[in-house]
């Protein structure tokens, strides 16, 4: 990153990258709008009009309680990207403070790794079931939950990031000229690993709305009546074979955003760091 | 491995036990008579947390797993009925990652940038991006509910009937594997264009071989390796997220399990279950390890001396 003008040209060059943004900034409008100016209540249940397929009055058709799928899926959206969102803030605050202290005490270092292995050896998903039992099964209790279960994911990739960092020459020389252990990590240190910062969270953003979406589908995450994109399509289940519609719009739209953030991740890892060759979007 | 192990059974017994829920509220809901500090009893509930966890800790080293509150029966007897069918369900899956993502992963790095490659890593993006119920739900509707090819939910044990497992199985596996066949597609193509820069291969290439004995001698089996470490860690992934697969096929597996002790705070079966997924992760994950040693020489070389 030379300079913030190359930064957003380089950006603005990355052609996947930019749909990824516009996919992103529709939903994020789509989702932030819906639910303010639409007199429409996603949770009013109206048998009238029970499993209406897509017209021009309903645009996605009508759930089994006659709700009105388009506002649900967007107010279900909302929680479903706050979730996100706070997973993707919690995991940063948490693992670049974790992956400091270890980077800053080599004692601390081993303990904390430990830990973060014994984590990492359950499977993420089992773990963030388990812990949202502990948390309650509310939209804070499933972030809370997931930002526990992924930060040691950043932890591992921030230390590993720290531990090259120190090898360069620059640390080197501000240790020489006795700068203090902690000044070097927060000033010198710290900003160097931004780049994989940056690429890590963007790919958590995804997994976790993705881990929400899966939580929710079995019925133990956000509950009704909060909508989310998990127990919106958890419910459509059953009517697969009647109304294939309340099944398609709240699939597609956590396919598209999660889409949308895999292809800016992958964007911004190339303009990050063109040595890197793309392809690994899942580690 | 094993103080990994033991750890991990400490951080499953305190994370299951700082559930809040009352089982002892919901045994006395069965049965109207009963006293709740009596059944508390029973399930040993009144004892300290430090108690119950060196208690549990060390049946536990002994292979005993306490009894379910619930189902009347020992914890490991619950499990040891569910195990076999996540095993098969995660095994089919990763067989359906694997065959279907490495060929594309090949067939995409041979020509780089060529229209093949970019529909095929544009359909792997999509791949990942999509989860495992909205496929799983798709297939159902095409496969099972229009075409009427395959039942669209229950299990039948593969020691029953093959073709009537095979049968049960197939959309199961396929949404669950599809999504990681696109992740192995992406890891093997950029693995395949790393190895195919290397010197080995240029000077192959110089003297004359032809680029189908390239590809399937030299490049191949280098390509592999990191594939390898992936596919364990996919196979990991595979036995611990079985849980969604199965609930929406309606497999009577351990992840199916787990959730609905979870909902009934039947904690002696979710901390059995945990145990058990975790185990079989470890086990997954060192056997990876002595593949490694097989597959690449270096690796065994260090290890001797």
């Amino acid at each position: 990153m030379k300079s913030k003008k190359n930064f957003f040209q380089r950006c603005m060059k990355n052609y996947s990258m930019m749909i990824g943004v516009i996919i992103l900034f529709i939903t994020l409008i789509v989702v932030i709008s819906v639910p303010l100016f639409s007199d429409i209540d996603p949770n009013k249940i109206n048998y009238e009009s029970m499993l209406k397929p897509p017209s021009a009055l309903h645009i996605m058709g009508t759930d089994s309680f006659g709700r009105d799928l388009f506002t649900r899926i967007a107010t279900g959206g909302r929680v479903s990207i706050i979730i996100g969102l706070e997973v993707m803030l919690g995991t940063t605050v948490l693992g670049v403070l974790i992956a400091l202290l270890a980077g800053y005490n080599d004692k601390l270092d081993m303990i904390i790794m430990r830990l973060m292995d014994v984590m990492m050896s359950f499977p993420s998903l089992l773990l963030a079931i388990a812990l949202t039992a502990v948390f309650s099964n509310s939209i804070e209790g499933v972030s809370i939950a997931l930002t526990i279960a992924y930060t040691p994911r950043t932890v591992r990739i921030l230390r590993s990031s720290i531990l090259t960092l120190r090898e360069e020459t620059y640390v080197e020389a501000a240790q020489a000229i006795g700068v203090k252990p902690i000044t070097i990590l927060f000033k010198h240190i710290l900003p160097g690993t931004l780049p994989v910062l940056i690429v890590q969270e963007t790919f958590l953003f995804a997994y976790a709305i993705l881990a929400e979406a899966g939580i929710s589908f079995v019925g133990v995450g956000v509950q009704p009546p909060d909508a989310s994109w998990g127990n919106i399509l958890s419910d459509a289940t059953t009517l697969l074979h009647e109304a294939p519609w309340t099944v398609m719009f709240p699939g597609l739209a956590i396919m598209l955003t999660v889409l949308a953030l895999n292809l800016i991740g992958d964007g911004l890892r190339e303009v990050l760091d063109p040595k890197r060759l793309k392809g690994n979007a899942n580690d | 491995m094993i103080p990994t192990f033991l750890m991990v059974a400490i951080v499953v017994f305190c994370i299951v036990n700082i559930i809040p829920g009352d089982p002892a509220a919901i045994a006395k809901g069965n049965d109207s008579v009963g006293d709740i500090n009596l059944i508390r009893e029973r399930m040993g509930l009144n004892r300290s947390f430090l108690e119950r966890l060196g208690d549990w800790f060390i049946h536990m080293l002994q292979g005993d797993l306490g009894d379910s509150y619930f189902l009347g029966r020992s914890v490991l007897d619950t499990i040891k009925a569910r195990i076999p069918v996540t095993l098969s369900l995660a095994t089919s899956a990763l067989l359906v990652a694997v065959i279907v993502g490495i060929p594309l992963g090949i067939l995409a790095a041979l020509k780089p940038n060529s229209f093949l490659d970019t529909s095929i890593m544009g359909f792997s993006l999509i791949g990942v991006s999509t989860p495992e119920f909205f496929l799983g739900l798709i297939l159902m509707f095409v496969f099972a509910l229009n075409l009427k090819w395959f039942p669209s939910s229950g299990y039948t044990p593969i020691t029953e009937s093959f073709i009537k497992w095979a049968r049960h199985m197939i959309l199961p596996a396929m949404a669950f594997g599809l999504g990681q066949s696109a992740y192995i597609a992406r890891l093997m193509r950029s693995s395949m264009l790393e190895i195919m820069n290397q010197d080995y291969i240029i000077t192959a290439r110089a003297k004359g071989q032809s680029e189908v004995v390239i590809i399937l001698k030299h490049a191949l089996k280098n390509a592999f390796l990191p594939i390898l470490t992936a596919i364990g860690m996919i196979y990991a992934l595979l036995l611990g997220g079985a849980f969604i697969t199965e609930s929406l096929f309606r497999i009577p597996g351990a992840g199916a399990l787990i959730i609905s002790s979870i909902r009934k705070f039947d904690f002696p079966v979710v901390q059995g279950a945990l145990l058990f997924v975790a185990a079989a992760i470890l086990i997954v994950n060192l056997i990876i390890d002595i593949l490694y040693t097989f597959v690449d020489p270096r690796v065994r070389f260090e290890t001797k001396k």
